[in-house]
């Protein structure tokens, strides 16, 4: 057996990923339990109401004056809001739902930076970006379903954030029209590619080698819907459906955008590697392996 | 479950790495690649451009800016 099977992922199962039950809201213990109330049972995605959402993404204000007041035409059957859980037993304070947002949102801070890194390619404006998804997210947080999917929301509050208040401002020339374009207009090598001229395991060999800063950098020069969809489903391990819902595009889409940017980044990252010298079979004079110390910078 | 051939694993893999499949495409996809060392090796290429962009993306949120969320979330509640 190659020992590249070995490294296949086992088969997945609901219960493997994303792991649900670190963030899943959790109701006290000692609530009344209403008669029509059902207990989620199972990972679900988060809706955010269109409505809300567009709120959440334009009106952050008005979100907060009309917190307290849920429309309940919003609220879906199986599912309670955070401030019907905790309405059953006190009055909600600001406080309590300040703590319990706390709790539960800023553990992902780290990985929402990292996302905002991903899509602001700066500092500056990836921490003024997350700063902003963590206001929007407290604002509607009465109106948040818990037991759903807080991970996939906070995302999807971030990329919305994103598309409206940042890319706006950047010029990106394939801003809407990314998926259009043939591969050749996106620099893409359409046959003699590098990656078919080395063997595949010099390949995998060499990719696995480089430093972090040119796989970033390699990442950061790939369109950015491609790049958002691979760190969604690579970094984050987003279904194919989760990045569709926070992308607002169709599975198709995602797939496609999935396909051309692990595309694009194999090949730059392969073109890297042939340039720095490392390794690459038959094109390359070394003997041995090469090894992390034959990266020079 | 059945060895699904190289135009089907090859076609699949980048479903098969995201875990996309069904239970029986992906034992189809596993049974050829024991066998094929050809589309192994492509997706091993899969599996280690995914680690690279993992390890990559690993940013650690600076203190600032957890501080900066948190002063924040208390204006809020200060003035709801």
């Amino acid at each position: 057996m190659p020992a590249a099977v070995l490294d296949a992922p086992l088969l997945p199962t609901p219960a493997e990923w994303p792991p649900v039950e670190s963030w899943a809201m959790s109701l006290p213990s000692d609530r009344p339990v209403d008669d029509h109330e059902v207990v989620p049972s199972d990972e679900q995605d988060a809706p955010l109401d269109e409505d809300l959402q567009e709120d959440v993404d334009e009106a952050p204000d008005e979100i907060l004056e009309g917190a307290g007041q849920a429309d309940p035409d919003m609220i879906a059957d199986e599912t309670e809001t955070v401030e019907e859980a905790l309405d059953d037993l006190t009055p909600i304070g600001d406080e309590e739902l300040r703590a319990l947002f706390e709790e539960q949102a800023l553990p992902f801070i780290d990985q929402l930076y990292a996302a905002g890194m991903r899509m602001t390619r700066n500092p500056a404006d990836a921490q003024d970006l997350v700063q902003e998804t963590y206001v929007k997210a407290f604002s509607a947080f009465r109106q948040f379903q818990q037991g759903t999917n807080l991970k996939a929301w906070l995302y999807r509050i971030l990329t919305n954030t994103f598309i409206n208040s940042y890319r706006k401002k950047q010029r990106d020339p394939y801003k809407n029209t990314i998926d259009d374009l043939e591969d050749w207009q996106l620099g893409e090598a359409v046959s003699t590619t590098s990656a078919s001229r080395v063997s595949r395991s010099a390949e995998a060999e060499a990719i696995d080698h480089l430093p972090d800063s040119t796989v970033k950098d390699a990442l950061q020069s790939i369109p950015e819907d491609f790049r958002l969809a691979v760190y969604l489903a690579d970094v984050e391990g987003f279904s194919y459906q989760e990045i569709a819902d926070i992308m607002k595009t169709p599975v198709g889409t995602v797939m496609s955008r999935l396909h051309r940017g692990r595309r694009l980044l194999r090949e730059k990252l392969t073109g890297y590697a042939q340039e720095r010298g490392i390794a690459m079979g038959e094109v390359s004079r070394r003997a041995t392996p090469a090894r992390k110390g034959a990266v020079t910078p | 479950m059945t060895d699904c051939g190289c135009e089907k694993a090859k076609q699949d893999l980048e479903e098969y790495l995201h875990h996309e499949l069904e239970r029986t495409e992906y034992a189809d996809i596993t049974e050829h690649m024991a066998g094929c060392v050809d589309c192994a090796e492509e997706h091993h290429i899969g599996v280690v451009l995914t680690e690279a962009v993992r390890r990559a993306c690993r940013d650690t949120a600076p203190e600032e800016l957890r501080e900066h969320v948190m002063v924040q979330l208390r204006l809020l509640t200060r003035h709801p």
